[in-house]
């Protein structure tokens, strides 16, 4: 196995740009500016079968591939560094420890779609990895990798990093690019789409920090040793980010498609206290959980969208036996409720309406019909609405109540949390 | 046949019906002799109307005019407008009753979202001036006054009232609920 | 830049419900829904305004997709099956208004809105019967002050964003914004500002809930209680139509009755909450005699004979010449006609005028005299074609404000250029490129340089050494001024706006220029218009000259000491008309040339807008014997007269009005006269009958009637053809 993203994890300073051009960065981009022409990189990055990694998962040569050719139009590339994702820690990761990857993998981009202004847009909390990439833009700039004449390639390019205000709906892109333009984050309606009418109207790229850093492997190195990893349609490495009840949480760069329970029970040293597994969210907190019988299953985006969940970000959440559904469903729920942005109806009252049936079942103040009612708001917040923020608050609502309704009915049926008790005796 | 003409010789019929006679001379009188003696009245009926107060002596209406809407007879008139006492509330500016033209139906008493109109028992409201039958909002203020003051208002008069389920007769807990609604 | 005209128009067919129809590209599914009669219930679109899909309220399935789509952003497509109606499509209606309600307070008893709203409509049609929602709503302070007209109401808002997405697309002043986010999403404005835009009442009425309420119109009454009637606004020279709502003869508010060719269906605050004067307790109710120094109400019969009987004795005394009228651009069109009439015909003196007045008669004469096709007299639907929009001292957005909306529609959504010639910063500079900056008084110098420039073909270096010595008189440079004269010189379609009171030279040389740019560039383009206006300042300013309320020129502006034309009237009216060159409004408020005033006529009230107009009346009462004043109100002039008479605002007489854009408009009494008070027409024709001169109007029409036949320009219109739109003059 062959790691892509986390090669120089243990190389010290490899934040410094001297570190990191000795390590053999930015070289993709002398074959990549000079030999390559920009359709010959959407090319390459089509035929690796590079798939998003924000969560969507939508094939990246493919997305790029829209945005209009032709040098006369004004194009932009958003780089998506918003990650707020509960149980999604990879991009900061990235951020922080190899920022010039990211850089040589934005160049690579704009070049690709012909952007001449590039921007980061930046969770606003992730101020440590704000600083480390300032500082690797202005080196980049130093060294002529950035700015007019990239290289000597005759290739233009300006990054700006921006910083976020701290709403988790900033993720989406068009709520981004709203946002980048100065308005209140909310979520266009599409179409348009962003690559026809995006930041200021013009064709805008919006992609996720570990997409973008996949791209100088995959120019290098070419498409068919990208391929070679993975299973099919689901190539490359993914950075998994594994927290919960395990015993090693934290980031693993692995190939697509391996089990999960190989993840689990190897890569993250098993369940902690030697409890038993209850449940599993494999792709951060907008996917649907998953139960100990499916663990098995493979973690690439085809299986998990076959099993009715997805792989997301892959930020794994693991939760042992002692963990209440419910309270589980209660906390993701409030974080939903709170990072809705009240635009559509459906999502600004439905989570919290949700929110607000789960705090009385949790209480022990509900009763069975609470449960009915719950799912059946959950069923029609789901699908009315712009963006994919309320499919997300949803997902582990209705997944709780699917799999793990025994929860719910003891909470009705001893009026109080039982795990809470258990807890106590505990 | 036979017993068709006894039945004629002996005025059978007349015995029978002067029967019914005699026996109503043991029965009490139900004549009632009004206006000397006054009936008791059951707790529905439907009497002239009044609006209601809080007790603390805060009007309840609120100038919705939905009795006015739902008048068949369209004896009601409100004017409503902002209460300058508590701004931005608003209140029956006026409120008149035509009571000449109340068919006493008590549909404005259903529609009342407040419960500030109530029916009373009081009957005897003629009058030689037929002025006198348009009821201002200061009569029908003082209507309600003396129901509230000479008491004896029956749990039924109170749940017609306060026709709202399960519910305290608090008037505090009332009063923030229409103060809230308003 | 698109042009309406020239895209070429794909036709979609699609099908909804089962009925099929073919609408043009671009089309939004909503919209072709309605052209075919079906209704998809919706909260936040608005057909002037962008879609923006926040409700979800108008969900509907179509055929392919899994996914209910919204028909407010969604364009139609080749080949749609839409069904509004199916089930899943009236679930998810239902579902979004079981939404929607969760946190709206159920306190339509005591909202304004209720029995007019929306949101209530669409409950009880597609909405759910019950409410699953048992937990606390919740609750808001109750209502907060937006602005000077606006009260908020943040349990009510259903978050359609209507009212930010008008003030800032629509107004161009977005001074009301989100703030907060999800449930705790509410309308404010930043911190210590307040929205006090003009146009801020239009929110109240595209509001769908009743979250935002008119302070004046609050709590005064329930929709069902009132009757809506048609009307014209009187406060500014746009005549935007207008629906009064009424209940028992009392106005209580003002709504827009949208008029495409006349206000898109927006109105002013000025409109929107300008009728106080109409039900104020100082309205006069009866005449009022003069008596022992004080003003005594007296009976109609009374006053009109006593007028009649005065008047009659200081013709008598100082002959016809002594007496005089003033009208007030307020007055209707029939009601100007008639007091031309009556004091040419009547009292027999060409002493008639108007205050306010501005100079538009001089427009007038100058398209008489030409005789270019391409050089149009302004309409407002020209605007909606302008390439370029020039405007030479006026300041639109304070004085007809609903033209300004007009404008930015042109500049904002169809990129038509505007140039701006004024001393003064106003709205719309801001969108001006260039904006042409003199100091007050100096605006002869730009239309100077511009005619030089496109006339004469200056170069830019020369206007360049021409502006240096007038370094005080301009605040622009050579270059924006040469911008401009090759803006105006280039353009196909050219909209040129004059301000009201500008010297009649500019007006002169606008018109010089406008003609110069035509006939230069005739041969070569043949599409090429030019549309040259002078915006008037009050309600029928353009009308009273019309009719000729005016000491030169008899209706129709027909020059009275010309013998030719005037014979005509003298014909029609069966009398020798008065031959002396009258006096003017200004001379005949000092008493005339050495007194030679003796009576005075002051006929239409003091309404608002004549009020706020920077001219104060200054009426010299010393030499004047008899004042005879008809007026709504105990206004100045009132209190200084012998006889008041108690008029009719337009609220309360039929009539007309001529708009600045040149568009006859009628209007319909909508309540019963305040008191004993009559209209103008009514008072004249009394008056006349009076002084025996047969008056017999039975009604407006009838006045109507003789104008169109006597005042070319009018020719043909009648009541009925006027209709509820109006008719926009040759």
């Amino acid at each position: 196995m062959e790691l892509i993203l986390f090669k120089d994890r243990s190389v010290p300073d490899l934040k410094d740009i001297d570190v990191y051009i000795g390590r053999g960065g930015y070289q993709s981009l002398d074959k990549g500016l000079r030999l390559l022409k920009p359709d010959e990189i959407i090319d390459i990055v089509k035929r690796s079968g590079l798939r998003g990694r924000g969560g969507a998962g939508f094939p990246t040569g493919a997305k790029w591939d829209f945005i209009p050719k032709g040098k006369g139009i004004r194009k932009y590339l958003c780089c998506n560094a918003d990650e707020s994702e509960p149980g999604s820690f990879k991009d900061r990761e990235l951020m922080e420890f190899n920022p010039h990857l990211l850089i040589e993998g934005i160049i690579l981009a704009s070049y690709a779609i012909g952007a001449a202004v590039s921007y980061i847009y930046i969770r606003g909390e992730l101020v440590y990895a704000f600083r480390i990439l300032e500082k690797a833009i202005r080196e980049a700039y130093k060294r002529g990798l950035l700015g007019k004449d990239i290289r000597s390639s005759g290739f233009d390019l300006d990054v700006f990093i921006h910083r976020g205000a701290g709403a988790y709906i900033c993720g989406e892109e068009t709520a981004l690019i709203e946002s980048l333009e100065g308005k209140r984050g909310m979520p266009r309606v599409k179409p348009p789409f962003p690559a026809f009418y995006g930041l200021y109207g013009k064709p805008t790229m919006v992609n996720n920090v570990e997409t973008l850093c996949n791209i100088p492997y995959v120019v290098t190195n070419g498409h068919e040793r990208f391929a070679s990893q993975g299973r099919p349609r689901n190539t490359g490495t993914k950075i998994y980010c594994m927290s919960g009840d395990i015993n090693n949480p934290g980031n693993y760069e692995l190939p697509l498609g391996i089990p999960l329970r190989h993840l689990i029970y190897d890569v993250a040293g098993g369940i902690r206290n030697g409890r038993a597994l209850k449940a599993v969210i494999p792709g951060g907190a907008s996917a649907a959980m998953l139960t100990p019988d499916q663990v098995d299953i493979l973690m690439d985006f085809d299986s998990l969208a076959a099993a009715g969940s997805m792989l997301g970000t892959a930020g794994v959440i693991v939760m042992d036996e002692t963990r209440c559904m419910v309270k589980v469903a209660l906390t993701l729920s409030r974080f939903f409720f709170h990072e809705s942005c009240g635009k559509c109806t459906p999502c600004r009252e439905g989570t919290f309406w949700m929110h607000e049936i789960l705090k009385k079942l949790e209480a022990g103040a509900g009763k069975d019909e609470d449960v009915d009612l719950l799912l059946d708001v959950a069923n029609n917040i789901g699908g009315r609405t712009i963006c994919a923020l309320a499919d997300g608050a949803i997902a582990p609502v209705i997944s709780s109540i699917r799999h793990f309704g025994e929860d719910y009915r003891l909470h009705v049926k001893e009026a109080g949390c039982p795990y809470d008790r258990i807890m106590a005796r505990a | 046949m036979i017993k068709k003409v006894f039945k004629n010789i002996l005025f059978l019929e007349i015995v029978d019906g002067l029967s019914l006679t005699f026996k109503h001379m043991f029965v009490r009188a139900v004549t009632e002799q009004y206006p000397r003696k006054k009936r008791v009245l059951p707790d529905t009926y439907r009497g002239i109307l009044s609006l209601q107060k809080y007790d603390d002596g805060t009007e309840r209406c609120v100038g919705c005019a939905l009795c006015e809407a739902a008048c068949p007879s369209m004896a009601i008139t409100v004017v409503s407008g902002e209460d300058e006492k508590f701004p931005q509330r608003r209140f029956s500016r006026e409120y008149y009753i035509d009571i000449t033209r109340c068919v006493f139906c008590g549909f404005c008493v259903d529609a009342c979202p407040v419960d500030a109109l109530a029916m009373t028992k009081v009957y005897e409201f003629s009058s030689y001036d037929k002025n006198d039958l348009l009821l201002n909002k200061k009569s029908l203020l003082s209507l309600g006054d003396t129901i509230a003051k000479g008491g004896g208002m029956t749990p039924v008069e109170r749940k017609y009232k306060f026709p709202m389920e399960g519910e305290t007769n608090k008037i505090e807990s009332k009063k923030e609920e229409a103060l809230i609604l308003c | 830049m698109d042009r309406a005209g020239e895209r070429e128009f794909k036709s979609i067919s699609l099908v909804i419900d089962g009925k099929a129809i073919s609408v043009p590209e671009g089309t939004l599914v909503i919209e072709a829904a309605r052209m075919l009669g079906i209704e998809i219930p919706y909260f936040c679109y608005h057909p002037k305004m962008d879609p923006v899909g926040a409700c979800r309220m108008c969900l509907v399935e179509t055929g392919g997709r899994a996914k209910l789509i919204t028909a407010c952003t969604t364009r139609v497509e080749e080949g749609m099956t839409i069904s509004t109606d199916s089930i899943s499509a009236r679930k998810g209606q239902k579902d979004v208004l079981e939404f929607l309600l969760t946190n709206h307070p159920l306190d339509c008893p005591v909202c304004d809105k209720g029995g007019e709203c929306p949101l209530q409509d669409n409950t009880y049609k597609y909405g759910p019967a019950v409410s699953r929602f048992t937990i606390n709503k919740w609750g808001f302070k109750k209502p907060v002050e937006l602005g000077p007209y606006i009260l908020l109401d943040r349990e009510r808002c259903i978050m359609c964003m209507r009212c930010t997405r008008f003030s800032d697309e629509i107004a161009g002043h977005p001074q009301i914004g989100v703030i907060n986010s999800g449930r705790g999403s509410e309308i404010g404005v930043m911190h210590g500002q307040e929205f006090n835009s003009i146009f801020s009442g239009n929110t109240i009425e595209i509001c769908p809930v009743g979250a935002l309420t008119s302070k004046h119109f609050r709590f005064s009454g329930r929709p069902w209680e009132f009757k809506n009637r048609p009307g014209i606004c009187a406060n500014c020279a746009v005549g935007c139509n207008i629906n009064w709502t009424i209940r028992r003869h009392e106005i209580l508010r003002v709504l827009s009755r949208e008029n495409p060719d006349v206000d898109d269906g927006w109105l002013c605050d000025r409109g929107r909450f300008g009728y106080t004067h109409i039900n104020s307790p100082d309205r006069l109710t009866s005449p009022l005699i003069k008596r022992n120094g004080g003003l005594v109400p007296a009976g109609w019969d009374e006053a009109i004979s006593y007028a009649a009987q005065r008047l009659d004795e200081i013709t008598l005394k100082h002959g016809n010449e002594s007496i005089g009228g003033i009208g007030s651009p307020t007055l209707t069109n029939e009601e100007a006609y008639l007091f031309q009439k009556f004091m040419r015909k009547v009292v027999g003196s060409n002493n008639i005028d108007h205050w306010p007045k501005g100079n538009g008669a001089i427009i007038e004469k100058l398209f008489e005299g030409s005789s270019k096709n391409d050089l149009r007299r302004f309409a407002y639907s020209h605007l909606d074609e302008a390439d370029l929009i020039f405007l030479v001292g006026t300041d639109i957005s304070g004085e007809q404000p609903v033209l300004d909306l007009r404008l930015k529609k042109a500049v904002r959504k169809r990129g038509a250029r505007l140039i701006i010639l004024h001393h003064g910063k106003t709205d719309l500079t801001r969108y001006s490129s260039p904006w042409l900056k003199y100091k007050e008084g100096e605006e002869m110098l730009p239309i100077e340089l511009l005619k030089r420039i496109i006339l004469k073909g200056a170069k830019e270096e020369e206007i360049e050494e021409e502006i240096k010595g007038e370094a005080e008189a301009a605040s622009f440079s050579a270059r924006l001024v040469y911008e401009a004269g090759m803006a105006l010189s280039g353009s196909r379609r050219t909209v040129i706006l004059l301000g009201n009171n500008l010297p009649d030279g500019l007006i002169h040389a606008m018109f010089d220029l406008a003609s110069g740019i035509i006939g230069q560039s005739g041969e070569q383009r043949d599409d090429q218009w030019i549309s040259l206006g002078l915006l008037m300042g009050h309600a029928n300013s353009q009308g009273v000259l019309d009719m000729g309320l005016d000491p030169d020129y008899l209706p129709g502006y027909v020059r009275i000491d010309l013998d030719g034309p005037r014979a005509r009237f003298e014909t029609a009216w069966r009398y020798s008309l008065p031959r002396a060159k009258g006096l003017s409004a200004d001379e005949m408020l000092n008493g005339g040339n050495n007194g030679a005033i003796r009576a005075l006529f002051m006929m239409g009230s003091d309404q608002p807008s004549v009020q706020s107009s920077n001219n104060t009346l200054d009426l010299k009462r010393e030499g004047i014997e008899f004042l005879l004043v008809s007026d709504i109100t105990l206004s100045d002039k009132a209190r200084m007269a012998d006889v008041v008479f108690p008029s009719c605002t337009h609220a309360e007489k039929d009539g007309t009005f001529t708009n600045a854009g040149r568009r006859v408009q009628s209007f319909q009494k909508a309540i019963r006269p305040v008191g004993n008070s009559l209209s103008e027409w009514q008072i004249l024709c009394n008056l006349a009958i009076e002084m025996g001169e047969p008056f017999n109007y039975l009604s407006v029409s009838d006045i109507m009637d003789e104008i169109s036949t006597l005042v070319p320009s009018y020719k043909g219109i009648n009541y009925p053809l006027l209709g509820d739109k109006g008719i926009q003059l040759p």
